[in-house]
């Protein structure tokens, strides 16, 4: 199992190294200079050149890009040039509402999907499927912003329950965090809800047809015991490569959601970072969504090992 | 007398009656007895074996009785169906890699089935579950049970699905096909530990197989199903010497049977040589820091023009990765493989496309071999058209309809899809596409082995007269001894990439010098009682 951990995590290195080349020309070829933006248009361009010295903006490309990796290695990932702090502390504030928001969804979509779908695949053509289906199609289709105004119309304005929007740290204030985010996480979650209920289902569905299922119904084992013991472990690694997959979107992609219910989070700081051509922000936090992904990546596969011997096993040689 | 299993006018149908799979079976497994079920694809004998425990398929519409240790099976409730299964009738699979679990440990789904049935305590199921592996012959009990499937090999895993069938002592033992799956060396050992199953716990066992060898090794009687029906019932000496039915005698005469005169000398002229091995080695790339162990090595050998040269082998000699090499489809690491005189290891391109014109290849599983999206007519002619062998379209259609005629099809069938031809069908048109450009040599990769044995004797009868019309050299491969011999002049028998022996059919076949050779021709069982009996006790004296 350490081996297959150290292969699967070297893996990554290379396209970890790829994307941050990306990432780096990326913001480098981007017409616009940031030392112009920051003095405005006013500015002389003697001042201007002065700051594309002390900025290393006129150094060479790969000069800059390896000043910057190194930098980034060492948790320095360069200054905002308009939040005046450090593009490391601004990813740190703004990642913890984000990952809040990521985690509740994809709980609420788990809870969810992984009973219905299971179910739905044991009774397959029943009415309850039918029903499943149907609840999954609306899922999919229904757009989550407009899901969200409804949310927030029926929860919020009329039955005052929860508030229409904004944020609370659950770290310090459990009662009023987790009332913020509960909105922001329906709304977002029910479509991974589906997503993941229709992967769920068709991955149980064909363990369900499998000669293993048989044999062990021949041997008297029930059929609740067959279903969530038996196949749904089967069934694990296309699901687990859902919510991997999930996952990585909720947290780089919950920028709707964030700017509908004025979440402080990564996607906005985004979003800002973009409008205003801040270049460290921009290339921080693409880099450190990399990174995230990645990371849920290896998880993903270290969990396969955990899930099939024959992936674990595989190098051992036991044979 | 009460019977363990009765079964009494079963009848099975789908799509509301369309298709009736079982029709009016009656049965009775008595105690102590072994039943043999024989009969092709589609005769419904795996349908019959699994309604004893009640384990249908979608959509089938069941009627009958059948009695299991007294109980009514069809009418159980769900919870004596769960008592049933396992304690009263235990079931051995056809394919124990997919009959095992992947994700957990044998003894874990040993254990299950103990669970099912009440016995609460995990240590107590461990020591259940290493006691049965003992009892099936697995080595080092008390480590293997905590093996994962895939860390065993076939045999083993067979004798696991054994195990957990006799983890309760049921009444009854059904086996759908137990050694279809397997090795001949391996399938023996597997009889021997089913007839011990009966000998030593009086269970009763109801086999179902295809293989007539199975039968009179094995089985005290045997009910010969055909189409849904029961044709013939008797005891195994009396159905092998004076079948009754016509379709016992028809199934009889095809099975291919060793040592029956058919072996041919090696009279071909060594003039011209198609394909020579010398020192062939194939080894697979591995994956990193692993030393990659060779799949086939310092393998010589060399085919003639005109000649059949069989391969023999059990999984994972290496037989098919020679066959692969051939075309290009494995890689020729070591030693040389010369087709046509041009060393396979240093032709490319152009030049390699041209030797391919030269071969052709029949899969062996038909069902996979073609593209289901294209028909009978495009499958055939592919070969044609990626060669631009033929110019003008009306020559294209002749050529297939030819070739169609050749291999006994009728040309309707050009307009239709693979997936809409039976399994002989389907190897026919593998054959004609094979066929297609004319090759001078024909590589045939267990071409029947997916067949039943009628639709077999009629392939390999068909692949016969071609070969002597048209005169190309094959190779042919197979782990069928008996299919070998009828159709190659020579024999190699291969074991872990080695070449062990080397020479005409008839030689190799009635004298083999080789130790492994005789064991292998030894293992095959004889479709005769008293001959297999005979050949059992001599095997039982030896050792």
């Amino acid at each position: 199992m350490l081996s297959y951990t150290l292969r699967r995590a070297g893996a990554l290195l290379p396209v970890l190294l790829v994307v941050s080349v990306i990432i780096f020309s990326l913001a480098y070829l981007t017409p616009g200079d940031p030392a112009r933006t920051t003095l405005g248009p006013e500015a002389l361009e003697v001042d201007v050149q002065n700051l594309r010295d002390s900025m290393g903006l006129n150094d060479p490309f790969w000069v800059q890009y390896f000043r910057w990796i190194l930098n980034a290695i060492h948790g320095d990932l360069g200054t905002s040039y308009f939040l005046n702090m450090s593009v490391a502390e601004a990813i740190g504030q703004h990642f913890l509402p984000t990952l809040q928001l990521a985690v509740l969804t994809i709980l609420y979509a788990l809870v969810i999907s992984i009973p219905l779908g299971t179910l739905a695949a044991r009774w397959r053509g029943s009415i309850f499927d039918r029903g499943v289906a149907g609840f999954t199609l609306i899922g999919l289709t229904f757009p989550s912003f407009v899901l969200s105004l409804i949310l927030v119309i029926a929860f919020s304005v009329w039955l005052h329950w929860l508030p229409v929007a904004g944020y609370r740290n659950p770290f310090s204030d459990p009662w009023n965090g987790m009332r913020y985010l509960i909105l922001p996480a329906l709304s977002l979650g029910t479509i991974y809800a589906a997503v993941i209920t229709r992967t769920v289902r068709a991955s149980v569905l064909d363990v369900l047809k499998s000669e293993y299922v048989d044999a062990a119904r021949s041997r008297g084992v029930n059929e609740t015991r067959l279903l969530f013991a038996h196949a749904l472990r089967n069934a694990g690694l296309p699901i687990i490569t859902m919510i991997g997959l999930s996952f990585a979107s909720l947290v780089s992609g919950a920028v709707v959601a964030e700017s509908i219910f004025n979440i402080p989070g990564i996607g906005s700081l985004l979003v800002n970072a973009i409008e205003r051509r801040d270049y460290p922000v921009l290339q921080g936090v693409v880099l450190f969504l990399t990174c995230v992904y990645l990371g849920l990546n290896l998880l993903v596969d270290l969990l396969y090992g955990l899930i099939d011997p024959r992936v674990r096993l595989s190098d051992a040689g036991a044979k | 007398m009460n019977m363990p299993l009765k079964i009494e006018n079963l009848k099975i149908s789908f799509g509301r009656g369309a298709v009736e799979a079982v029709r009016d079976v009656s049965l009775e497994l008595r105690p102590g007895e072994i039943l043999a079920l024989v009969g092709e694809s589609g005769s419904g004998k795996s349908l019959t074996a699994r309604s004893v425990l009640k384990m249908f398929p979608e959509g089938a519409v069941v009627d009958g009785r059948i009695s299991l240790t007294g109980d009514n099976v069809l009418e159980a409730s769900p919870n004596d169906l769960e008592r049933l299964r396992g304690e009263a009738a235990a079931m051995v699979f056809q394919e124990p890699s997919t009959a095992l679990n992947p994700v957990f440990t044998i003894g874990w789904q040993i254990g299950e089935g103990l669970k099912a049935h009440g016995m609460r305590d995990p240590r107590e199921r461990r020591a259940r579950a290493v006691e049965l592996l003992r009892d099936v012959d697995i080595p080092d009990p008390e480590t293997r049970v905590d093996c994962y499937p895939h860390q065993l090999s076939g045999g083993q895993k067979q004798r696991v699905v054994i195990a957990m069938a006799l983890a309760l002592r049921p009444a009854v033992i059904i086996a759908d096909e137990p050694t279809t799956a397997l090795d001949v060396t391996v399938q023996a050992g597997i009889l021997d530990l089913l007839r011990r199953c009966r000998d030593e716990l009086g269970s009763s066992i109801l086999i179902i197989t295809h293989n007539l060898g199975v039968v009179a090794d094995l089985a005290d009687r045997v009910a010969v199903m055909y189409q849904g029906r029961i044709v013939e019932e008797a005891s195994s000496t009396a159905l092998f010497s004076s079948p009754k039915a016509d379709y016992t005698r028809r199934l009889l005469a095809a099975v291919p049977r060793l040592g029956q005169g058919t072996a041919k000398d090696d009279n071909t002229s060594r003039e011209r040589l198609v394909l020579v091995a010398d020192q062939l080695e194939i080894t697979y790339p591995s994956r990193f820091g692993r030393t990659p162990v060779p799949a086939v090595k310092s393998v010589s050998f060399d085919i003639a023009a005109g000649e059949v040269l069989g391969l023999v082998g059990e999984s994972g000699s290496g037989k098919s990765t020679i066959g692969r090499a051939v075309v290009g489809l494995s890689p020729v690491t070591g030693g040389a493989m010369r087709l046509f005189g041009a060393d396979l290891r240093h032709v490319k391109g152009e030049s390699l496309r041209q030797l391919r014109r030269r071969v052709g290849f029949v899969f062996q599983d038909p069902a996979s071999s073609f593209n289901r999206f294209m028909t009978v007519f495009d499958c055939i002619g592919e070969p044609l058209r990626v060669h631009r062998a033929l110019s003008s379209s009306s020559e294209f259609r002749s050529r297939v309809l030819e070739l169609l005629d050749q291999v006994q099809l009728p040309r309707e069938m050009a307009t239709r899809y693979p997936g809409e031809l039976s399994g002989g069908q389907r190897q026919r048109v593998g054959l004609a596409r094979a066929l297609a450009l004319n090759p001078e040599f024909i590589v045939a990769d267990e071409p029947t082995s997916a067949l039943d044995v009628s639709i077999q004797a009629k392939v390999l009868e068909l692949f016969r007269a071609l070969q002597k019309e048209l005169g190309f050299a094959a190779l042919f491969i197979s782990h069928d001894l008996a299919v070998v011999e009828e159709i190659a002049h020579r024999v190699g028998v291969l074991r872990h990439g080695q070449l062990l022996e080397l020479g005409s059919a008839r030689q190799v076949m009635s004298s083999p010098s080789d130790d492994y050779t005789r064991l292998l021709i030894n293992s095959v069982p004889v479709p005769d009682p008293l001959a297999q009996a005979k050949k059992r006790m001599l095997a039982g004296s030896i050792s």
